[in-house]
């Protein structure tokens, strides 16, 4: 079990020994200014670790709060904007679904 | 061999979870109304509202714009007491959904789930035996006072659809709360279980059709 958790410890530190740039104020780090122009969801997986450490980091400082703030506002307009309207197939499901529940619900309610 | 076992499963996870950008995860809990005639009356125990609670996991992957896949289970579990044992009754219900979605206005989405079902269906008892030549070899150890226990357990498998209707509010990017409204449809039958590889009959349970709530927290990247 100690080996176990020395593995994982030892990987952790690994993916979060990269600092590549000394940036002095975090707010302003790239994955920042990226997440703030793009929303959340483009960083991409591999730079998730170091764009918590960052968060983190810039939580701490005195505009940290409305950084954060903006780019959650950005994730929700760019995840609304992606997905206001059905595209292709995804029509035909909705569909499926909203009129099978609604029979079903008919035929309970009916007592059928 | 234990380690490298532990050392792999988190590889595996972790690869899993670094590789799928819009993977989400669901915990909640969902309503339903079957109706256990065998269990509902003596000798099998009822728990009334608490019957028809079930636990809600579900994990999704957003494969295109307005569009997920993933699996679903809702868990119902009873135990109590039969005849002074300890009795325990449970049914998984499975599926594997696509789930398709909109946003109406800002942080609001409304989704649209379909799916077939594998479903499975348990019954176990443990029961606490005496047995002379155990008891007598107990003793040869100075032991007294143990009961063996033997357990075993009826199961079934039935396949199912199901189909739901829910809304999304995401508190946020990536928390959201969610409630659901929608069905099973179930295709049980009580002349398909097995007990120690043997058919025989089981409860008769009517969950052909059963209309489903979930209420549930998101979390996903």
């Amino acid at each position: 079990m100690v080996k176990f958790f020395t593995i994982i410890l030892f990987s952790i530190s690994f993916l979060f020994c990269q600092d590549l740039k000394n940036i002095e104020n975090p707010c302003k780090s790239e994955l920042i200014i990226k997440a703030k122009k793009e929303g959340m969801r483009s960083i991409k997986p591999a730079e998730l670790p170091k764009y918590l450490k960052d968060v983190w980091n810039c939580r701490k400082e005195t505009a940290g709060k409305k950084t954060l703030q903006k780019i959650n506002q950005r994730t929700n307009e760019i995840d609304q904007n992606n997905s206001s309207n059905f595209q292709g197939f995804t029509v035909t499901c909705a569909y499926c679904a909203s009129a099978s529940v609604l029979i079903f619900y008919i035929f309970k309610l009916s007592g059928n | 061999m234990h380690y490298r076992f532990h050392v792999i499963t988190w590889l595996i996870l972790t690869t899993f979870i670094i590789a799928q950008p819009k993977i989400s995860g669901r915990l909640g809990m969902a309503y339903s109304s079957p109706d256990y005639k065998t269990f509902a009356s003596s000798p099998f125990p009822t728990k009334g509202t608490f019957e028809s609670i079930m636990v809600d996991i579900a994990f999704t992957y957003q494969f295109y714009a307005n569009a997920r896949i993933g699996f679903s289970q809702w868990s119902s579990f009873t135990s109590d007491k039969y005849n002074g044992e300890d009795f325990a009754r449970s049914f998984q219900y499975r599926a594997l959904i696509i789930e398709t979605f909109f946003f109406p206005m800002k942080k609001l989405e409304l989704n649209f789930t379909l799916g077939p079902m594998i479903n499975s269906g348990s019954i176990s008892l443990t029961t606490n035996q005496t047995i002379e030549a155990w008891d007598n070899l107990m003793e040869e150890f100075n032991n007294s006072g143990i009961d063996i226990s033997t357990s075993d357990e009826m199961k079934t498998t039935f396949f199912g659809i199901t189909s739901s209707i829910g809304t999304r509010y995401y508190i946020k990017p990536y928390v959201a709360v969610e409630f659901k409204l929608g069905f099973m449809e179930n295709f049980y039958s009580k002349e398909s279980w097995k007990f120690q590889k043997k058919d025989i009959k089981g409860p008769d349970i009517d969950i052909s059709d059963l209309p489903v709530f979930t209420f549930g927290m998101i979390y996903g990247w």
